[in-house]
């Protein structure tokens, strides 16, 4: 070690003695400790920029503290104690790059105490290091000359990239760019602005004169990953936005694949976090699990070499390292700062999949944007006192380790937290130094020993790496190989069942084998309930994503509004989760939108500020019911039949009930924009709300007291799987209806028919006139039931109109697995799909609204060719 | 029982010895003779004998009972249950605008796989599996604008035994019914 250095640290350690003898309000030691650092800081040698940085920095702090500056003038005394023991090691190791680590920490945790809770212009202290020479040339021109903790950033990125480019032309003027911000930070510069000018001039030149891109080495500056600069000779101002990643060809498909499906679902999970989150702010747990996942895409990311997304998820990874570290409060700008990084990754995920195969990955148009405000994020104007306090108290170990400065959980929060301390005892005690907080916290009495022991293990349990994800083990399969394994149990159960039939005619004389068939068949019921369990998902995922909704939505529409989930554990097909969640969507946003009256409206109304909009979910008869209920203005029967009538409808609304005139706004037409603008045109998608819940053969029904809610209430089979469906028979041929399509059915009698010349059949049930549709016409069967009285009539609905369709006779109630008729048939109309019946032949499963719908225009055209001809005999 | 329980593997006709023994193809060859020679599944149609490439034939199955799918083209007879799987199923008399035919003993479906779709067409009788080689096999005379052509990938001609040779894929993917009588008579003009 070179002789100067060894003064240096002599001279350094006695300032840190001296310094820690230092009380608050002890000027005379302050002045000591400041004389002493600004002679090290003389004899420093340029080789020691960093330390030289931060010492200057120490005596700005101390300087603070000495004017009565300081936010808070016991952090910073530790924070400058700190940085002085970091000093101290690096300087007596300054190859080590540990050290170096360590005191750039030290300088940033002390940099943060110079922001005023007003300073905006605070840099995210763990984006020391830009990545590359575009990015410090962007910020540069962003930078004004006052904003010191800025230019810093930027003279560090400089550097960091002329140590990782030493072969590089550039690394001259790279250095000497970054000697002359250093004058300027340092306040050397008389002229700031000419220089910061001249140092523009130089970035561009070294910009323009890099040819090809060079990858640095990971730099051993602040976190390694922070740092993988990639220069590119892109000028930064024709793009600024930066440039995309590219999927190596020879890059896994597979690997990629898994890479994008696990980060979805811990983005997922990081998301319901937030939100729950932002309920319970000081639960660490669900930081952690944010963390955790930003953690690990950012890993998975950078294995794979995708540079823009490791990028995001690491400055996302930064804010939330601040969060658990208790330095800011997951609210408001921070939290929707996370959730657009969600959003975003998400994007970007989507992305990575289009680009599989090679080709470039597509960068999201909010990338830049959200990069800049992820690598400076306001400064926090809402910290609250206690968290400050916990965040910034002295480490109950030795001070001389500055590790312990930024590790998060500190004794004092803790005990607070546990309730055995107050934070004004816990200030009382600390200003301004404190080696052993647990010691003199006893001995002041504030708390017991074996307080101290508890919150020392639960310190000890929060320290620990967050490795402990939950042990639920679970393998993943292709969703192609559980849907094969449910239809082979469908068939499995389909044979069981004609065994234990055949084995009927032998009952007397085979006890044995009836009994073992029987046996045979109680394990094929349980495994086919298995096996159906599998694909059962709850609903939670969906229901959280609407939390997200409404909270945006809530935001943007400035309204109150309280979002109350109930019974998201409620399992449903997995398969159904994707048609579910559209609905959901558009009911929710209606229900946000235009259900709840803005907060003014709701006060004059007599009602509380705050909306209410329930989600629920719950079984009920086989079905799976989701219901959602606002306590909004409800619907306006009139106003929504007078709009239907102007839109060409309905004709009148005479005769029609509440419940019918509430399901046009269903209709397609009624969505319309111009019905927007009022409470009582809530049909903005209503009608993809209706087509998707009928293609899950469910339906959707609306109740609504006018100025005081709406319920929305969905009905769905319990899987796409299994229907439930009437078998009927019409002629030789036997097709199934799906239950829930049925009304009723009945036999009528001669009186109950008539006939409309032109519009065929009606028959009249407890006075509704409906229209009869002979099904064996429309499917060409022959040796059906033709005269009406002899066979039965089912009450079906397309949704808006009720009808009733002939058939021979019903066969019984049946449980079927839905089947896709075979792609080499095509679409049948009328026909939703097959299914393999008891007997092993295929019955054929209606899609009655289209059957109907299919009807009506057939009679339609029947009656139009004769008006026409009608029109041509006269 | 019903007939769905009569199910047979790939190839295993029981009466058939010769399918038995023939029904490793040899992909070497086939893949090399990017022409039209090779194995074929050849099966009568109202007396005449047709041939489809034994590598689309996926398996030979006996007659199962059909259900009629309604509002389809007339050649498309319905959708059958193999094994828990539902497949449309055309007969090719119809779609050859032949006259019915009572099902009999002999009578099959043979399912095939054309572009990702597994079919079944009804035949009267499945015969056997031959080669054929490139030698073997004639143009279809290409007179007359007759569409019908178009589904044929040649005259198989062994030993004086002529055999049309379907293009399956076309048959099965073309809705409407193949004019496949004239083919016949082109067949017989090409033997002459």
């Amino acid at each position: 070690m070179p002789q100067r250095d060894t003064q240096l640290l002599a001279k350094i350690r006695e300032i840190r003695e001296q310094f820690r003898s230092f009380e608050l309000g002890d000027t005379e030691t302050l002045v000591q400790v400041g004389f002493g650092i600004e002679s090290v800081l003389g004899a420093l040698g340029n080789d020691l920029a960093l330390a030289a940085e931060s010492l200057s920095l120490c005596l700005e702090g101390l300087q603070a503290i000495f004017q009565n500056e300081a936010r808070d003038a016991g952090s910073m005394c530790r924070a400058v104690g700190a940085t002085l023991a970091a000093v101290e090691q690096q300087i007596g190791s300054p190859e080590n790059p540990v050290t170096a680590n360590i005191l750039q920490f030290s300088i940033e945790r002390l940099r943060r105490e110079f922001v005023g809770p007003s300073d905006l212009t605070d840099a995210n202290p763990s984006t020391t290091t830009l990545g590359d020479l575009n990015e410090i040339a962007l910020m540069l021109t962003q930078t004004e000359t006052s904003d010191i903790a800025g230019l810093t950033v930027v003279r560090d990125s400089l550097k960091a990239l002329a140590a990782a480019n030493a072969e590089s032309s550039n690394r001259k003027a790279l250095i000497k760019a970054a000697r002359m911000l250093g004058r300027i930070v340092s306040g050397r510069e008389k002229d700031p602005d000419t220089v910061l000018a001249a140092v523009n001039e130089l970035m561009d030149g070294a910009s323009g004169g890099q040819t090809e891109p060079q990858v640095a080495p990971s730099l051993q500056l602040a976190e390694p990953e922070a740092t993988y600069a990639a220069v590119s000779d892109v000028e930064p101002e024709q793009t600024p936005s930066v440039d995309a990643d590219v999927l190596a060809p020879d890059s896994d498909g597979e690997l990629v694949n898994e890479f994008i499906v696990e980060s979805r679902e811990m983005l997922e999970a990081a998301e319901s976090s937030l939100l729950a989150l932002e309920a319970e702010t000081d639960n660490i747990e669900h930081v952690n699990t944010i963390f955790r996942a930003f953690h690990t895409i950012k890993g998975s990311a950078a294995y794979l070499g995708l540079k823009r997304l490791t990028e995001l998820a690491h400055l996302a990874e930064s804010l939330l390292s601040r969060m658990r570290d208790r330095e800011i409060v997951c609210s408001g700008f921070y939290a929707n700062l996370v959730l657009r990084s969600i959003d975003t990754l998400n994007g970007m995920l989507a992305n990575v999949q289009d680009a599989l195969g090679g080709g470039t990955i597509a960068l999201p148009g909010e990338y830049s944007d959200l990069l800049a405000a992820l690598s400076r994020p306001d400064v926090p104007t809402s910290v609250v006192t206690a968290n400050e306090v916990s965040g910034c108290q002295s480490p109950c170990s030795s001070p001389d380790d500055p590790r312990d400065e930024f590790k998060s959980t500190r004794l004092g929060g803790i005990l607070i937290q546990m309730g055995r301390l107050k934070p004004e005892q816990l200030n009382e005690v600390l200003p301004p130094h404190c080696p052993l907080l647990g010691e003199t916290l006893v001995e002041k009495g504030f708390v017991t020993e074996t307080d101290v022991e508890e919150a020392l293990t639960v310190q000890k349990s929060l320290r620990a790496p967050v490795k402990d994800v939950k042990d639920d083990s679970s393998v993943r399969v292709r969703t192609e190989r559980l849907d094969q394994l449910i239809d082979m149990v469908g068939e499995l159960v389909i044979a069981q069942s004609m065994l234990s039939q055949a084995s009927t005619d032998v009952q007397g004389t085979h006890p044995e084998l009836t009994r073992r068939i029987s046996h045979a068949g109680k394990i094929v019921r349980e495994l086919q309930d298995l096996s159906m369990g599998m694909r059962m998902i709850p609903l939670k995922n969906t229901f959280q994503k609407m939390t997200r909704l409404v909270r945006d939505l809530a935001e943007k529409c400035v309204k109150k509004v309280e979002f109350l989930t109930v019974g998201e554990d409620t399992e449903i097909d997995r398969n159904m989760v994707a048609f579910i969640a559209d609905p959901l969507v558009h009911m929710v946003r209606n229900a946000v939108d235009h259900g709840i009256e803005s907060p003014e409206v709701r006060k004059n109304s007599g009602k509380p500020v705050v909306g209410k909009v329930t989600l629920s979910a719950y079984h009920s008869g086989g079905d799976i019911v989701v219901e959602l209920k606002d306590d909004g203005a409800g619907l306006n029967s009139e106003r929504i039949a007078a709009r239907a009538i102007e839109r060409g409808l309905i004709e009148t609304d005479k005769g029609m009930s509440e419940m019918e005139i509430f399901q046009l706004i269903f209709a397609p037409g009624f969505s319309m924009a111009a019905a927007v603008t009022d409470v009582s045109g809530r049909g903005v998608g209503m009608d993809v709300v209706r087509r998707n819940i009928e293609a899950l053969r469910g339906r959707v029904e609306i109740s609504a007291v006018k100025g005081e809610g709406s319920v929305f209430t969905i009905r769905l089979p319990l899987t796409l799987a299994i229907t439930d469906g009437m078998l009927v028979a019409v002629g030789k041929e036997r097709y199934i209806v799906p239950t829930i399509h049925i009304h009723l059915s009945f036999r009528p009698t001669a009186q109950m028919l008539s006939t409309v010349s032109g519009r065929g059949e009606l028959v009249s049930l407890r006075g509704e006139l409906m229209p009869v549709f002979r099904l064996h016409n429309l499917f060409d069967v022959k040796d059906s039931v033709e005269d009406l009285t002899e066979g039965l009539l089912m009450i079906v609905s397309d949704g808006r109109k009720r009808c009733a369709l002939l058939v021979d006779e019903l066969l019984g109630q049946h449980q079927v697995v839905a089947k896709n008729l075979g792609d080499g048939i095509g679409k049948i109309v009328g026909v939703s799909g097959g299914a393999i019946l008891g007997d092993g032949c295929i019955g054929l499963i209606l899609d009655t609204p289209e059957l109907v719908a299919l009807a009506r225009q057939k009679v339609n055209t029947a009656a139009g060719c004769e008006i026409g001809s009608e029109s041509k005999a006269a | 029982m019903i007939g769905g329980d009569t199910k047979f593997r790939p190839y295993s006709i029981g009466e058939n010895n010769k399918m038995k023994n023939e029904n490793v193809t040899d992909v070497d060859q086939i893949g090399a003779n990017a022409a039209r020679g090779g194995k074929f599944l050849s099966f009568f149609l109202k007396g005449e004998e047709y041939g489809i490439e034994i590598l689309k034939v996926q398996e030979i199955i006996k007659i199962l009972p059909i259900t009629r799918v309604p509002r389809t083209p007339e050649c498309v007879k319905g959708v059958i249950n193999l094994r828990g799987k539902i497949i449309p199923v055309s007969d090719l008399r119809s779609k050859f605008n032949m006259e019915e035919h009572a099902e009999t003993s002999e009578t099959c479906i043979i399912v095939v796989q054309t572009g990702g779709l597994e079919i079944g067409v009804i035949v009267d009788k499945v015969s056997e599996v031959l080669d054929i080689s490139d030698a073997e096999i004639e143009d279809v005379p290409s007179f007359g604008t007759d569409v019908s052509t178009d589904y044929l990938l040649g005259i198989g001609n062994t030993n004086g035994h002529v055999r049309l040779l379907l293009d399956i894929d076309k048959i099965l993917t073309t809705h409407e019914a193949v004019q496949l009588h004239d083919i016949a008579a082109v067949g017989e003009v090409a033997m002459v």
